[in-house]
């Protein structure tokens, strides 16, 4: 297991510039979750959008496609852009024994948490995770800010494995 | 720790595993606590109630009184605790009984309140912290005697650090150092309390008056606040319209002096109430904190809990040489403060001495900080200032031209941002981070790096595109992130890895 942990946790970080530079891209398939996600929030937000669409085609004679038009394109860039977009800027290394995940479409974040720090770890699988074999690993610390921190997206054997490497650090703390 | 019964005194052996309630006074208290809104809600009633039921007011109001002595009785009855072995257990509840066993080596602090007439009394409330995130209500016992009181302190605090194991034998040391009298590191005397209360500039008068108004507003007339009627009442009507323009400019002015003086007032009474016979002392493992005019405080700091120092101040008191100095824990001090405050008012000096026992040093100043990208005051006004422009300009035009005056206060927008932004400096010495903001309340954090729990680094669109980053340290018992505002990205990853380093 050593050796695989080893290879999940990612070579060290070149000294660099750039915030982008030594992460792990998460898995592909999480673009698909981002969509499944996305599309239960649009679903209604396009019904709404319906409705708006005939009331005021009936009360003032609104030329058809008023609202709906402009929310379907909407609804297509969220539906069929935004999820590489998102997941793109997603990225995680384990590394130098301090975990780092960078996340954040426009207002872009990237957190480091020591082994040292984290308090206990979730590996967490939703339904719609399960589907694709993704589980998202959670790690917490003392701290009240950023006390929680999450990383989606990875196959469920790496986020465990990710995770007994991390307890190993924790225990070794502890000792 | 398998035996940790044979390091205790034998007179506390005896009373092991005993169960015992709280004093019976508490009842008092707890009724002292209850009647006066007992009271306001009956006297609701005899004015306002339903007609038929006025007459019966003195029978409710007697019936009620010996239902809420009776539960009171009931309760105290049903509530004990239990020094163990290894853990403190309280029992309680009438109907839904709970026991909730506390170990001691979970427990942070115990800290005794005493409000006046437990004063008068001799009692104390026993409040103990175990720092889980919950509303710090995890053990309390209301109330037992003082003697009681300081036992219990005694008692748990020898048995904790018997299971910690820093202790083996010696337990006339650590059960002594509560009770013999040290030299206190920092005191106030009663000068000095008055001159923090001229800092603490406070209307909290207004908000006092204005919640009894809104509570009690079914005995005043309704339409009170209105000026014609008040001018009215009081017979100044005429006097008024007979006022020439200086007359009512100058009562413009006593009327700003006046809140001045009740601001000034209400900051010293809050202040004397709060922190009169202020006295820090250095125990074994921490600082022991007493103060409080009516309601007397005694907390008690470990040290290894203390994360972080923040020093704040103001322009004026900056100037004069005064610093307050609190510290932050993992357990909160109480309700309303998230932070220790260790030293209210005092010079430069004795926050240094003060600091010196925790550990964490005081080794900047103001010009040795960096300062940050000038960004952090123009970028904002740049997306947040065209808004009231438009705004006061097209309500101009359509509404009043009057209202053009407007813009003069928009100066101050950019005046204030300017003068936070030159107030934001950070530095990184020693091992400790030292971050400064606010330009009328100062506030200088200091925080040792091996405090560190989080590192974020945060770019929004406009940030990036001008290449700056803001970096926020996520530190145990603080509500907000120390955060540095505004500097460039490399500097920021910079800052990262050398925050990072220590752990």
């Amino acid at each position: 297991m050593s050796s695989s942990s080893a290879q999940i946790l990612g070579q060290p970080d070149l000294p660099s510039s750039m915030l982008d530079t030594g992460l792990h891209p998460i898995e592909p398939a999480y673009r698909h979750v981002i969509r499944i996600m996305t599309a239960m929030t649009l679903v209604p937000m396009l019904i709404g959008a319906s409705v708006l669409e005939f009331v005021l085609m009936d009360n003032i004679g609104a030329p058809q496609g008023l609202v709906l038009a402009p929310a379907l394109a909407l609804g297509a860039f969220i539906f069929v852009f935004l999820p590489h977009r998102k997941w793109r800027r997603w990225g995680y290394n384990g590394a130098d024994e301090q975990l780092r995940v960078a996340r954040g479409w426009l207002v872009r974040t990237d957190t480091i948490v020591p082994f040292k720090r984290i308090q206990h770890i979730d590996v967490a699988q939703g339904p719609v995770e399960r589907m694709f074999g993704l589980a998202s690993l959670t790690v917490h610390t003392a701290g009240t800010h950023n006390s929680i921190v999450t990383l989606p997206g990875l196959t469920r054997n790496d986020a465990e494995a990710m995770r007994d490497a991390m307890r190993l650090h924790i225990r070794r703390e502890a000792e | 720790m398998s035996e940790p019964l044979t390091a205790l005194a034998p007179a506390e052996m005896t009373e092991v595993g005993t169960e015992q309630r709280l004093h019976p006074l508490t009842l008092l208290l707890n009724l002292s606590r209850q009647l006066p809104q007992a009271l306001i809600a009956l006297i609701a009633l005899r004015l306002s109630g339903p007609e038929e039921l006025r007459a019966w007011v003195i029978v409710i109001a007697f019936v009620a009184i010996v239902a809420m002595f009776g539960t009171g009785v009931w309760k105290w009855w049903r509530f004990s605790y239990r020094l163990d072995a290894e853990e403190l257990r309280i029992a309680s509840g009438i109907l839904n009984r709970n026991v909730r066993s506390i170990p001691y080596e979970r427990i942070q602090d115990v800290n005794l309140e005493r409000g006046p007439l437990a004063r008068m009394l001799g009692m104390a409330r026993v409040r103990l912290e175990t720092g889980s995130s919950g509303s710090g209500d995890e053990g309390v016992l209301d109330s037992v005697d003082l003697a009681e009181a300081e036992r219990l302190r005694d008692v748990i605090r020898l048995r904790k650090a018997v299971q910690a194991g820093t202790v083996s034998s010696s337990t006339e040391d650590a059960s002594d150092a509560y009770t013999t009298e040290t030299t206190p590191i920092f005191t106030m005397d009663t000068r000095r309390v008055l001159t923090a209360g001229v800092f603490n500039f406070s209307l909290v008068f207004f908000a006092i008056v204005g919640a009894l108004i809104n509570n009690l507003d079914f005995l005043l007339p309704g339409d009170i606040w209105s000026p014609r009627r008040l001018l009215d009442m009081l017979g100044l009507d005429e006097l008024f319209e007979a006022l020439d323009l200086a007359a009512r400019v100058f009562s413009v002015f006593a009327a700003l002096f006046a809140l001045v003086v009740i601001g000034l007032v209400g900051g010293i009474i809050r202040t004397v109430l709060r922190e009169y016979g202020f006295r820090l002392d250095r125990t074994e493992t921490g600082f022991r904190r007493r103060r409080g005019l009516v309601t007397l405080t005694d907390v008690v700091m470990p040290l290894h809990r203390i994360q972080a120092a923040v020093i704040a101040t103001g322009p004026v008191r900056r100037r004069l040489g005064w610093f307050g100095l609190k510290v932050q824990s993992l357990a909160s001090d109480s309700d309303q403060e998230s932070d220790h405050s260790i030293a209210p008012l005092a010079h430069s000096d004795e926050v240094r001495a003060i600091l010196g026992e925790t550990g964490i040093r005081w080794d900047t100043d103001y010009q040795a900080m960096r300062s940050v990208d000038p960004a952090m005051w123009w970028v904002p006004l740049v997306f947040a200032l065209p808004v009231p422009i438009i705004g006061i300009g097209v309500s101009a035009a359509l509404a009043n031209g009057w209202l053009v005056l407007l813009y003069a206060l928009l100066v101050l927008v950019p005046i204030i941002s300017w003068l936070h932004w030159r107030a934001h400096r950070y530095a990184l010495e020693g091992h400790q981070l030292y971050v400064r903001d606010g330009c009328w309340a100062q506030r200088l954090t200091l925080l040792p790096l091996r405090r560190v729990q989080s590192v974020d680094i945060r770019q929004s669109v406009v940030s990036r595109f001008i290449g700056l980053a803001d970096i926020s340290i996520g530190v145990a018992g603080r509500s907000s992130p120390v955060t540095v505002h505004a500097i460039p990205l490399d500097d920021a990853i910079a800052l990262r890895t050398r925050l990072l380093r220590t752990i």
